[in-house]
């Protein structure tokens, strides 16, 4: 018995020798990514179209981070090319396995995208990736609650102060005014991002006891009082927003698709200006494409890894691309395609993206994500002290950013 | 002849080396090797900005383990100490309550009983730990937060760490109580009932009964069972990530010494410092080995002449 288990064993390791090693024949070119297979599907369609003959295989890989962080450097179990959120290049430039675009792909072919999108694929000065398409977070509204449908209804709050009093008087037990998910650190950051403050400057210092970022919490916390204090997930704030019990959400546009199928008459519209006059401004993820370093050092691979990476450099195929995934595409061109044009979506996202900021991507702020998230909840859901609670994680977050140098 | 017999000897002593020379092989693959790399990591520097050249610094990060910081691993580990105490304890008296009613003579319907508590064990964990954060604590639609809010009292579940440590421990029960009853039950039927009769001859009473003669007889038969939870309880991860942290912090800060180094090592990217707590937990764990299991200490009674 114990000689089959040995023998099925050694079986069982062989096998995961070899597989491990397939990948390397030099034949298809993997691509790692985190999408839907609709997403998937364009881009194969596009490289079959453009690239007849070449073999590509997309691998969906659900923690993306940690299997490129483990892998990245060894050409035998790594992919020649990821498609992910941009927030990671920086993390991955400074491991150092991401190939730099310039010299790699023509400028010339992606440089005419959303400034946003462009930023994003930037880490200190360097090009890492080609934008394929971004998202930001929308305020969303029921148009048979509040706005200009019908005239017995109340106006659509535009400034901060405005959406306040809203809120003071239509919350009651079963509805709300105005629900997000504020101790969230993603949703929180367009109040403090529009306030001016920044919870990690360019130089990777944290700023969370700036006084932009005290002032802007300490601001946003009347808010909260209106809101479910101490559920503020994603599941909360869209079931509310589902069951019509909350008038108005900041939420992503993927609440749209289920919204309009539990038959939401749902509004887009700008974001309320705070005080000092400047509107919400939330953070934006850009979806793009990245190459290995490790798999672009033999020419004729690299070559075939530039080349997939401008067949997706294409109108059409972002235009696609942002439909299918209910975001907003990267070059500007692909915004003239048919059913691009009015697709409300992409409008409301493009008309943020005057406003949103791309999330920085520097490894740091991985703490600053979390210290931020437990400066929110306990700030907000505990109703600890603004400036002594920033004061402890900025201290925290100090701490973890030396160890980790 | 004589090297023909030494063959022989060596053969049958290298024979069952040699069956098990392939899944020794295993184990020292995927459990020798990972716990050496660790236990390596742990006396490095490597980090997000050393990561593939990363170098031995001793024992830094050992002290850095002992220092005090805000969310410490010294914390952590008193976190996790009461945590495990207070399971352990709770898990025990209520499963052999619980299993002292399933074997009470009259008891009807003993089989729906004991499948129905069987039924949080047949659940997969995350999701029965989901349904409990979102069905039960949710402070908007939560069936609990419900009925708290009826009788007039507002409860938050998961955003203060008292109530949240409070929440996890019932989730944790509802999780492995089930077995608990299970192996409590088994070994209360072996109990031989002659030993009940003459205890009550001799003038015990129902307290007595369970203290003197019910909980001496199961203790050799629960206790591997007993080891086996105490580990499980005390390298808890899911429930406290699930519920106070994954995918928004709720407010409370009861990491476990696990959920800890999780995220030391995958949020921070201190992949050295996360090796070094790792590896305290492993040591913990080993001495703990030795501490409880009855084998372990046992060994020297059973081969006293060496």
């Amino acid at each position: 018995m114990k000689k089959h288990v040995a023998i099925a064993m050694a079986g069982l390791l062989a096998v995961a020798g070899l597989s491990s090693c397939g990948s390397d024949d030099g034949g298809s070119l993997v691509i790692w990514h985190d999408k839907t297979d609709a997403v998937v599907e364009v881009l194969r369609k596009a490289i079959e179209e453009k690239l007849p003959g070449e073999k590509v295989e997309f691998v969906k890989r659900d923690s993306m981070t940690d299997q490129l962080k483990l892998v990245g450097n060894d050409p035998s179990s790594c992919p020649d090319m990821y498609i992910f959120a941009h927030d990671k290049i920086g993390l991955f430039a400074t491991i150092g396995i991401l190939e730099q675009l310039d010299g790699l792909v023509d400028p010339s072919s992606y440089e005419e995208s959303v400034p946003l999108a462009l930023d994003a694929m930037e880490y200190q000065g360097v090009n890492y990736g080609v934008p394929l398409y971004y998202e930001t977070t929308l305020f969303l509204y029921n148009r048979d609650l509040v706005g200009d449908k019908d005239p017995s209804l109340p106006s659509l709050p535009k400034t901060s102060e405005e959406l306040y009093s809203y809120m003071k008087e239509y919350t009651d037990g079963r509805r709300y005014g105005f629900v997000e998910q504020h101790s969230t650190p993603y949703y929180a950051s367009a109040w403090i991002n529009g306030w001016g403050g920044k919870i990690l400057h360019d130089d990777g210092t944290p700023g969370l006891n700036d006084q932009a970022v005290v002032d802007s919490i300490e601001y946003h916390r009347k808010f909260v009082d209106y809101m479910p204090r101490t559920s503020a997930d994603y599941a909360t704030v869209n079931t509310l927003f589902l069951e019509e019990s909350a008038d108005m959400v900041i939420g992503g546009p993927w609440m749209i698709p289920s919204a309009l199928e539990a038959g939401i008459d749902i509004g887009v519209a700008p974001m309320p200006t705070l005080p000092n006059g400047k509107p919400l401004s939330p953070y934006s993820g850009v979806q793009g494409i990245q190459a290995l370093k490790i798999k672009c050092r033999d020419p004729e691979r690299r070559a075939r890894i530039k080349a997939v990476m401008e067949c997706f450099v294409d109108p059409e195929v972002q235009g696609e691309l942002a439909l299918v995934s209910g975001c907003a595409p990267a070059l500007l061109d692909a915004y003239e395609v048919d059913g691009v044009r009015d697709n409300a979506i992409v409008k409301a996202i493009e008309e943020q993206a005057a406003t949103a900021i791309p999330m920085p991507s520097r490894p740091e702020m991985d703490i600053m994500w979390s210290e931020l998230g437990y400066l929110l909840t306990d700030v907000n859901m505990n109703g600890a002290g603004v400036r002594e609670t920033a004061d402890k994680y900025q201290e925290e977050a100090l701490r973890l950013i030396a160890q980790m140098q | 002849m004589k090297k023909k017999e030494g063959f022989r000897r060596f053969e049958r002593e290298a024979r069952p080396w040699l069956f098990a020379s392939l899944s020794l092989l295993t184990i020292l693959l995927v459990v020798v090797f990972p716990i050496g790399h660790t236990v390596y990591l742990s006396f490095t520097n490597m980090g997000i900005y050393n990561y593939y050249d990363y170098s031995l610094i001793g024992f830094g990060n050992y002290l850095d383990a002992f220092s005090l910081g805000s969310a410490s691993f010294l914390r952590s580990l008193g976190i996790t100490i009461l945590w495990t105490a207070l399971n352990m304890a709770l898990q025990l008296v209520i499963a052999y309550v619980l299993a002292v009613l399933l074997n009470s003579p009259h008891l009807r319907l003993r089989k729906l009983y004991k499948a129905l508590l069987m039924i949080p064990w047949a659940m997969p964990g995350y999701v029965s730990i989901l349904l409990w954060k979102n069905g039960m604590f949710n402070g908007q639609f939560g069936y609990l937060s419900k009925i708290f809010s009826l009788l007039g009292v507002d409860v938050d579940f998961l955003s203060n760490d008292i109530m949240a440590f409070l929440s996890c421990t019932v989730v944790n029960l509802w999780l492995a109580l089930p077995f608990m009853i299970m192996i409590i039950d088994g070994a209360l039927q072996s109990v031989n009932r002659e030993l009940f009769e003459s205890a009550e001859l001799d003038g015990c009473n129902a307290i007595k009964k369970h203290l003197f003669v019910a909980i001496p007889s199961i203790v050799p038969i629960v206790s591997p069972a007993v080891l086996i939870t105490l580990f499980t309880t005390f390298k808890q991860f899911d429930i406290v990530n699930l519920m106070t942290i994954s995918p928004v912090g709720t407010g409370a800060h009861i990491e476990t010494v696990i959920v800890y180094a999780y995220q030391q090592a995958f949020i921070t990217g201190n992949y050295g410092y996360s090796g070094a707590v790792a590896t305290l937990i492993f040591l913990l764990v080993v001495l703990s080995t030795v501490f409880f299991d009855p084998s372990f200490r046992k060994k020297g009674a059973k081969h006293g002449s060496r």
